[in-house]
């Protein structure tokens, strides 16, 4: 096992910021929203649960999915497969919740081409929990404040 | 139990139990300390009713449930609220709007001392002038001092915000949108909202996209702030259901405010006035020069 502490972290998301895009809870006020970060300055690193999933991020409530363009012929384009994006502080809760949908867009055909391309793009870097909050319950359907499941790396 | 408390609970159990009313709309105490709006119909559970200072809805929106559906000949079943004086407000609007009937409601007016959303007193709250209801039936008195502060101005914020250039107030409302989830629990909370059909959902004609950018948020919300224009009476029911701390009510409280300045009307002082839109005067002139963009 490998460990990093929190300066390079910091020193980390800057290089990544430069050649993809780095995601990570942001404070708006009073609300934890992921958002996209150049440094790590801009995020929130203490805090329980963020007001909205981290699925916005790989599952958008709307985004292209075909461009028609018309003309003489109609030319059909397919949208551009997702730029990479590497999201910190997200709770276990948050990524086993993200195996579910993976079970119904791309657990068995037809695939769904374009969630795939999004799960693809995506890294996850949890955050496990530090104490049970009010409205906890992940060890009750099989989580833990520690669990790995659809994450990439945990701190 | 308040003094507040008791009274509420003692004017309900009179209507209660004279079957002047068939139900009683007011708040209970819910889990985590917070209340939540309760419909008391047996007079066992009068001792639930309380009032606090987190009581931030608007319960009029209540009654729309309890409305004669359309083209049935059946009265209202006589209803009571505990309302506060922008409540009461909302209630001549329906009544003005021929929704309700005056005589199937009794309203238990509150003496308000203001309200707070998550534990923070409410913007339209903090710049409200008024403390006693314009209409009720049974009167509660306040257990804390309701005196207005000599330098009230209900619309100090407001009057900063316009001195805002249009890039400033584009960049304020883009920010405070890009939150919005487009839960529609504003337009839910809100008692001046109650088509049957809302534009934000209306498929034939299209108005709007379902889309979550913010361009589609702010239509839908400017387009609500005007479909209550002369409609909102400040109760701030909105902001209080907002679960993202979006401050809905400035919207609507510039519009309220150009209303009040341009033509002297404010929503809800009676239930005789005609609603706003509706009483036009052929020899009104518009003063105003058209200034503002907000």
């Amino acid at each position: 096992m490998q460990f990093i502490n929190y300066e390079t972290r910091d020193q980390w998301i800057l290089t990544l910021a430069a050649d993809a895009r780095v995601v990570a809870p942001v404070d708006s006020k009073e609300k934890l929203i992921y958002k996209q970060i150049k440094t790590a300055e801009e995020a929130v690193w203490n805090f329980e649960k963020t007001n909205l999933p981290a699925k916005a991020w790989y599952f958008p409530m709307s985004e292209p999915i075909l461009f028609i363009e018309q003309g003489t012929q109609t030319k059909l384009t397919e949208a551009l497969a997702p730029e990479p994006i590497v999201m910190f502080g997200i709770r276990p809760c948050d990524a086993r919740s993200g195996l579910i949908l993976d079970k119904l867009f791309i657990g068995k055909p037809p695939i769904d081409r374009q969630y795939a391309n999004h799960r693809k793009a995506l890294t996850m870097i949890g955050l496990s929990c530090p104490e049970m909050w009010e409205t906890c319950f992940c060890t009750a359907v099989g989580g833990a404040p520690n669990s790995r499941d659809g994450l990439d790396i945990i701190n | 139990m308040t003094r507040m408390d008791e009274q509420i609970r003692e004017a309900a159990r009179q209507l209660l139990e004279s079957s002047k009313v068939s139900a009683v709309i007011g708040y209970e105490l819910a889990a985590q300390g917070k209340v939540r709006p309760i419909i008391v119909e047996k007079t066992e559970d009068i001792g639930r009713l309380v009032w606090n200072e987190d009581c931030n809805l608007n319960l009029v929106n209540y009654l729309h449930q309890r409305k004669t559906p359309t083209g049935k000949d059946q009265p209202m079943p006589k209803t009571a609220l505990v309302l506060r004086p922008c409540d009461v407000r909302s209630i001549n609007l329906l009544i003005t709007e021929q929704q309700i009937k005056r005589e199937n409601i009794k309203i238990i007016g509150l003496q308000c001392a203001g309200t707070r959303i998550n534990n923070k007193p409410s913007i339209t709250c903090s710049f409200c002038m008024e403390r006693t209801p314009v209409d009720y039936d049974v009167l509660i008195e306040s257990d804390t001092p309701v005196e207005i502060p000599s330098d009230a101005n209900g619309f100090k914020d407001i009057e900063e915000m316009e001195n805002w250039t249009a890039e400033e107030q584009l960049a304020f409302w883009t920010e405070e949108f890009d939150r919005c989830i487009r839960c529609y629990a504003c337009r839910q909370a809100c008692p001046g909202c109650y088509c049957f059909e809302c534009v934000a959902e209306q498929v034939d004609p299209h108005w709007t996209s379902i889309a979550m950018e913010v361009p589609e948020k702010m239509f839908f919300h400017v387009m609500r702030a005007y479909h209550l224009a002369g409609r909102c009476v400040l109760c701030g029911a909105c902001e209080a259901a907002c679960p993202m701390n979006i401050p809905l009510s400035k919207l609507n409280r510039k519009i309220a405010k150009d209303i009040l300045e341009t033509f002297g009307y404010k929503t809800g002082d009676d239930a005789n006035t005609a609603p706003f839109l509706a009483c036009f005067d052929s020899n009104e002139r518009l003063k105003v020069e058209p200034s503002c963009h907000f």
